[in-house]
């Protein structure tokens, strides 16, 4: 297992490092400079570049990049002047974290809960309604569904605050936005493995020892099927944690989401590798992290040969 | 034939002789996978409903927009965010363009970016998942990560550098979702691929001297069928979800052209005064993906060898 | 209806310059009467996080707004109308480049007076090229000051400007200026102090205890992409004709969010988005200012392969082609101003407005399509072309929804009235600029705010060789007229020099404007004496006051 991790650990730190060097270069590519603006003079850009040091050959530019790296620093953002990538990521990153978790634990339970009732009652009512519900949940865009939240429930109903993060309330409508798409993703996947496992022979010895339908169930069952709902897991979270545009612009969060976007239109370049290298981590944690609680949860894999 | 209870007669017997043509008949008809499969999905109602939905928008994709004397292009400022009539079916936009007519040229946009980028995208994602699953270990490895990379890297980045090159269009913007979306796809097939090897007729084309490109192609593929075409359907409504996002973002299809997502998009603006600018274009999405969903569903039991009945 | 109401709206705002403040009182009126309980709070939205509040190397609509509330320049100016800032007074010497300020006794938010040292030391700053100041041009109409900038000089003490003692500071241009004492209000020239500055470093006015302030509120609380909080300055000089005791900025990126934020009473003004207008017009809550950008069609004239691009005729008629009022109507809903001259009718003429002063109307405001067809007949004949269709050109524009709709509207437009078939391409905004100053696009839409009131910071983008001249359009006398009216000191044969070369530039250059914007809002009736401007601050609540 040491070793296991050991390897992983080496091949995940390539992985990133590769990662980096690609979007280096590549966000280098896009039209324009971070400087490029309607006012500015040639001049004066020319002088912005020179401070920046982005007047320096590529190559010199990117080894003093991966210097700063190493050390853990991403630099100064070429936008949010006098902060650097690091502390914008700080800032902002809680926000996401938190709306992420919130996300990603409405998502999971109700999903599982969902996917569970649905394959109990296979092909009945509740079945249907389960996946109605699950099946809207990934069928109406969340740009669409966030608005109309906020009109019903905060325009028209006075119930909840229209946006920001502050308290409990101002987490419902945001929660529920985010989590949609994943809660019905888990539910789905959740009632397949479900009905895959009622087939499986240890089921059958599990009913014929007499064991009650609610112990098979929960000792049996749930247990069994939950597996591929971990893996797809990994990917989600980190996904939701790290943020996203839509949900985070409508519902005014300041998290981590809009810098995707906005960073690349601003051509920030810092910026942009920062979100890159930090979302890429995660990913790779994330996806790492699974493929551990795989083994412990199923004793029948062993990844570390 | 009225005879007293106990007494069996030989009359009662006749000889009838060897049918040497019904000897063999086989009681069932006989069915390959896909014609089993379809007869399945036949049965499905709800999958069924899911397919006649997809089929309806096609047809309506194509007809749509000649079935009013309105051109999608064409402004008229007189009829500005006109609600739905008799003249104007679907109501008109802010530019007083008739909605009808745009939804369904959106909806060949919203359907060509959805299903052509979903069958490339299955394509790339089945050839690389095979590879890398059957091969296994530092193939295997080194594929794994770069999807890793790939999946990290920001999208947006891409669409952009691919509308520099190639322009704006379907095309870009089809390229684009390529670029990225077949990693979903390779990542699966690679799963199943490495249940499958293990199997025993793998060994057995093995052992009958097939070569790797038979095995994955002939035997493994054909077998992780089903849990491609799941997927692939699964994939259309992502991308036309993922086309609706970059119009959010502003980088959709070229004007006058639009799409779903664009016509969803600015109706979100406005559906507070004119719900119908939303709904319409939403409802659309919804359904497609609704279908798509049922019809995913459906395809899964279909072709799940385990549910044959 | 909302014609009405925008007609109004308009008289309105010619009758009173750029004032257009919910209930429109002065906030000094106020002053004296007995004091109410409690603070008094106001909040608003800003639709994105603030770049830097760092006064030289600022440059966005949110800093000028922000600075303009928590810092003071030399004046300031309010409702259009200069007033003494940090300086009590100031003389002009009679060849109108030699100012000399006298300031103030006024304080930093530390306790510190404000010095002419403080100021020198800004400005020099501003036009260090180790600062890397975007907008380091506001400093070259000071001696020396483009010289130092672009590294021509390396010492800063032969710049312009110079504390004669503490309270005395004198700043020497180039060439007269009209319009630079209200340029003094500009976030660019706001004074910092350099043993703070130094002490801070690279963390110089990344958050709110790292900046001092001089202005009529300070930065109490600055979380990041989530809100700003200002609060009354104790140390300001003027603190009794200030009323507001806390501010709340939120930063709402989502129109339609802020919309509803105002609507539920979380805020007390908010700009009306676009679909909404109508109907918070018919209900009679809608209000509209100039916000100073005009937008118009950039040809480029040095397009290989497209003569017609460079050809008067040709752009004439594409100018007359298009339906200005009804572009609004439809894609602004009805909230701009059709151009049909191209210097933004507001901007300060000799007593009056430019536009009064010099009424001028060449375009009209609907689609004149005889006449436009008419120099589209010139033009086919000058360049030997007999298929319109021939003449295709593409047209540059963001990608945003708005800019989507101007294209696909002017696209038909062309397409019906003159049978010219026209392509969009639609890129992100970097790369739009990064096109422009390739001169690598046909047609593009643009736009431009002012820099200061004056039809110049329209007009000197087009001379030969100027920084923002993508054009390729070169013409003689029009550099010619812009030359004298940047030198003379007669400032009537400026007026008439500058009316001149706006001529020159509709009628024969590569320029076709199409609207003056506008904006439009709401407030909320306890808001009073709030002041909105088409330059510097957008909103003014300096003075402003609640009930």
């Amino acid at each position: 297992m040491g070793r296991y991790v050991l390897n992983r650990l080496i091949v995940s730190l390539i992985t990133a490092w590769v990662l980096v060097t690609i979007v280096f270069f590549l966000v280098r590519l896009l039209p324009g400079d971070p400087f490029l603006s309607e006012k500015i003079t040639p001049e004066i850009r020319a002088n912005m570049m020179k401070y920046y040091g982005l007047d320096k050959p590529l190559h010199i530019q990117y080894v003093t990049y991966l210097k700063n790296l190493l050390k853990g620093d991403f630099g100064y953002s070429l936008r949010y002047k006098n902060r650097t990538v690091n502390e914008v990521i700080s800032q902002a990153f809680p926000y996401s974290a938190d709306l992420g978790i919130r996300a990603v634990i409405l998502a999971t339970t109700a999903g599982i809960i969902l996917g569970i009732i649905a394959a109990l009652n296979r092909n009945k009512g509740w079945d249907y309604l389960s996946m109605f519900i699950a099946i809207v949940g990934v069928s109406v865009p969340s740009f669409v569904i966030g608005p109309i939240l906020q009109y019903v429930f905060a325009t028209k109903l006075n119930l909840l605050p229209v946006s920001q993060w502050k308290s409990f309330a101002h987490t419902i409508m945001p929660t529920f936005a985010l989590s949609l798409s994943s809660l019905a993703l888990v539910a789905r996947l959740m009632r397949a493995s479900m009905l895959d496992v009622v087939n499986q022979d240890y089921i059958k010895t599990a009913k014929s020892k007499g064991l009650s339908p609610f112990q098979i169930i929960w000792k049996h069952q749930i247990r069994n099927a939950i597996l591929p709902v971990i893996t797809v897991l990994g990917p989600v979270t980190a996904t939701l944690l790290t943020g996203t545009f839509v949900v985070e612009q409508i519902f005014a969060i300041p998290g981590l989401g809009k810098f995707y976007v906005l960073g690349i239109q601003n051509l920030d370049y810092s910026l942009v590798l920062g979100m890159t290298t930090f979302y890429g981590l995660f990913l790779i944690a994330a996806n790492f992290v699974v493929d551990i609680i795989y083994g412990l949860v199923d004793p029948r894999i062993r990844i570390a040969r | 034939m009225q005879v007293s209870n106990s007494e069996i007669t030989q009359e009662m017997f006749e000889h009838v002789g060897k049918n040497v043509s019904q000897m063999e008949a086989i009681a069932r008809p006989s069915l390959t996978y896909w014609q089993d499969a379809w007869r399945r999905l036949k049965q499905n109602k709800v999958a069924m409903l899911g397919l006649i939905i997809i089929i309806l928008y096609t047809i309506l994709a194509l007809v749509g927009p000649y079935m009013t004397p309105y051109d999608y292009r064409t402004t008229n400022t007189d009829e500005i965010d006109q609600p739905p009539s008799a003249k104007h079916w679907f109501g008109t936009d802010t530019l007083g363009r008739d909605l009808w007519a745009r939804t369904w040229m959106g909806a060949r946009v919203s359907l060509a970016i959805g299903f052509l980028s979903a069958v490339l995208n299955a394509f790339i994602g089945v050839i690389i998942g095979g590879i890398s699953g059957y091969f296994g270990g530092k193939v295997d490895m080194i594929i794994m990560r770069a999807i890793d990379i790939l999946y990290a890297i920001p999208y947006m980045i891409i669409v952009i550098l691919m509308m520099v090159v190639l322009g704006q269009g379907i095309m870009p913007l089809v390229v684009a979702m390529i670029a990225v979306g077949w990693l979903g796809m390779a990542r699966l097939v690679r799963g199943q691929i490495l249940q499958l090897k293990e199997q025993e007729f793998v060994l057995a084309a093995k052992v009958l001297g097939a070569s790797h490109s038979r095995i994955i192609f002939k035997h493994l593929i054909p077998n992780a069928l089903g849990v491609i075409l799941v997927n692939l359907t699964m994939s259309v409504p992502s991308a036309i979800f993922t086309e609706a996002f970059l119009s959010f973002i502003g980088l959709g299809v070229v004007p006058p052209q639009s799409s779903w997502g664009q016509l969803a998009y600015y109706g979100i603006q406005s559906f507070r005064v004119r719900p119908y600018q939303l709904f319409i274009p939403a409802f659309f999405i919804s359904t497609t993906m609704l279908s798509l969903n049922l019809l995913g569903d459906g395809l899964r039991d279909a072709l799940d060898p385990r549910l044959r009945s | 209806m909302l014609k009405k109401s925008i007609a109004i709206a308009l008289a309105l705002l010619l009758v009173m310059g750029m004032l257009a403040g919910c209930g429109q009182q002065s906030g000094q009126q106020q002053q004296g009467g007995e004091k109410e309980q409690g603070p008094k709070e106001i909040a608003f939205t800003i639709s994105a996080e603030v770049p830097s509040l760092d006064p030289q190397k600022a440059t966005d609509t949110y800093a000028i707004l922000v600075g303009h509330h928590i810092f003071e320049g030399l004046v300031r100016v309010h409702n259009g109308e200069i007033k003494p800032g940090m300086a009590e007074t100031w003389e002009i010497s009679d060849d109108k480049t030699t100012y000399t300020f006298h300031l103030r006794d006024a304080k930093w938010s530390d306790g510190k007076p404000v010095t002419a040292y403080d100021f020198e030391y800004a400005i020099k700053r501003l036009l260090d090229p180790n600062t890397a100041s975007e907008y380091a041009f506001q400093g070259y109409y000071i001696v020396n000051g483009e010289e130092y900038n672009t590294g021509k000089i390396t010492d800063p003490d032969q710049i312009g400007v110079k504390a004669l003692d503490e309270k005395t500071l004198q700043i020497k241009l180039k060439t007269p200026v009209k319009y630079f004492l209200s340029l003094l209000n500009f976030i660019s020239f706001y004074p910092v102090r350099q043993d703070f500055v130094e002490e801070m470093g690279e963390k110089f006015a990344a958050d709110a205890d790292k900046l001092l302030y001089n202005g009529p509120f300070i930065l109490k609380e600055w979380k990041h992409e989530q809100e700003l909080v200002l609060e009354k300055n104790p140390n300001y000089w003027d603190k009794d004709s200030i009323n507001i005791d806390k501010v709340t900025i939120y930063i709402v990126n989502d129109a339609n969010t802020a919309w509803q934020m105002y609507e539920n009473g979380e805020t007390d003004w908010e700009f009306i988005p676009a679909e909404l207008v109508e109907q918070v017009d018919s209900e009679g809550r809608a209000m509209y200012f100039y916000d100073g950008s005009e937008f118009y069609l950039q040809f480029n004239v040095k397009r290989e392969g497209k003569p017609w691009l460079a050809n008067e005729n040709f752009q004439r008629a594409v100018g007359f082609a298009i339906d200005r009022e009804a572009l609004i109507k439809a894609v602004m809903k009805g909230v701009s101003e059709p151009a049909t001259r191209y210097v933004l009718p507001q901007l300060e003429g000799l007593e009056k407005t430019f536009a009064e002063e010099y009424p001028y109307e060449f375009y009209s405001k609907n689609a004149d399509v005889d006449k436009a067809k008419e120099y589209l007949q010139k033009a086919m004949q000058e360049l030997g072309i007999s298929d319109p269709s021939k003449m295709t050109f593409e047209y540059l524009t963001d990608d945003t929804q708005r800019a989507k709709l101007t294209a696909e509207f002017i696209q038909d437009q062309l397409e019906k009235n003159l049978g010219i078939k026209m392509t969009v391409k639609q890129v992100p905004f970097k790369q739009r600029l990064e096109l422009m100053t390739k001169m690598d696009y046909d047609v593009v839409f643009a736009g431009w705010g002012p820099d200061y009131n004056d039809p110049m910071t329209y007009l000197d983008l087009w001379v030969t060789g100027g920084g923002h001249n993508d054009t390729g359009w070169s013409n003689k006398e029009y550099d010619e007229l812009i030359q004298f009216a940047k030198t003379t000191t007669d400032f009537k044969a400026r007026a008439d020099a500058l009316f001149e070369a706006e001529k020159l530039l509709v009628e024969h250059g590569p320029i076709i404007p199409i609207y003056f914007r506008q904006r439009a809002w709401s407030c909320n009736d306890r808001v009073k004496g709030l002041v909105t401007n088409f330059i510097g601050a957008t909103f003014d609540f300096v003075y402003a006051d609640v009930e």
